[in-house]
């Protein structure tokens, strides 16, 4: 499976131990995640980083997370459908994710946040929760 | 990738079970069993490797509408400082 995540599914995979971290770290490669949602989950550090690691544990933690389990994908392969995609959210900082999910074959944006990417849904692009993905997984998609 | 050849010893009558529960699970050879389970090995060692490295991270006690929250918080803070 192709399954795009937003900034709160790979923060939560990242600090919360539980079901998103297990079901991303259980399926590895199935995972997009637009170039620059990872640059502000880097940039803003400081906030979700609450055990204080140093920049180089944390670097290394988030190359093997890439290396191994989540494709972060080059804004080169989404850029061309900005316009589009600002249309489609409400929060600005969204439209990587859109645009995304626009330029890539997929089954779907994980979120915990639905209605801030509604209008995504008039592209025929899938909302899903931690319930609908799991579910996903456990009706033979391997 | 070019192949290594592995010679291992193992006991006649392990073997034997072995080539008996071979064929139940739906494995050709043995070298195809010996490939498929390396290969899990290998990527079930690297999920685990993968979450211990991330039980360093580990925030107690937070859920999801707080993740939801530090993020919207964030990207105001970044817009008000625009």
């Amino acid at each position: 499976m192709n399954i795009l995540l937003d900034s709160n599914v790979l923060i939560a995979a990242l600090i919360k131990p539980g079901i998103v971290r297990e079901t991303v770290i259980g399926h590895p490669g199935e995972w997009l995640v637009p170039e620059a949602i990872f640059e502000e989950i880097w940039e803003h550090r400081e906030v979700w980083n609450r055990n204080r690691l140093p920049d180089s544990g944390l670097h290394a933690i988030l190359g093997a997370l890439s290396d191994g389990f989540v494709n972060i994908v080059s804004d080169r392969v989404y850029r061309p459908k900005e316009k589009e995609a600002r249309r489609l959210v409400t929060d600005a900082d969204d439209w990587p994710l859109a645009a995304l999910a626009l330029s890539v074959e997929n089954d779907g944006i994980w979120t915990f946040n639905k209605r801030h990417l509604d209008r995504v849904k008039k592209h025929s692009i899938r909302l899903l929760n931690t319930s609908d993905v799991v579910r996903m997984y456990r009706n033979g998609h391997q | 990738m070019t192949d290594t050849q592995v010679i291992l010893r193992v006991d006649r009558e392990t073997l034997k079970e072995l080539d008996r529960l071979l064929s139940a699970h739906g494995f050709k050879t043995r070298n195809e069993w010996f490939r498929a389970t390396v290969r899990e090995f290998i990527e079930e060692s690297k999920k685990q490797e993968m979450l211990g490295k991330l039980s360093r991270l580990d925030a107690e006690g937070i859920d999801e509408r707080e993740i939801v929250a530090m993020v919207r918080d964030w990207r105001r803070g970044k817009k008000a400082a625009r």
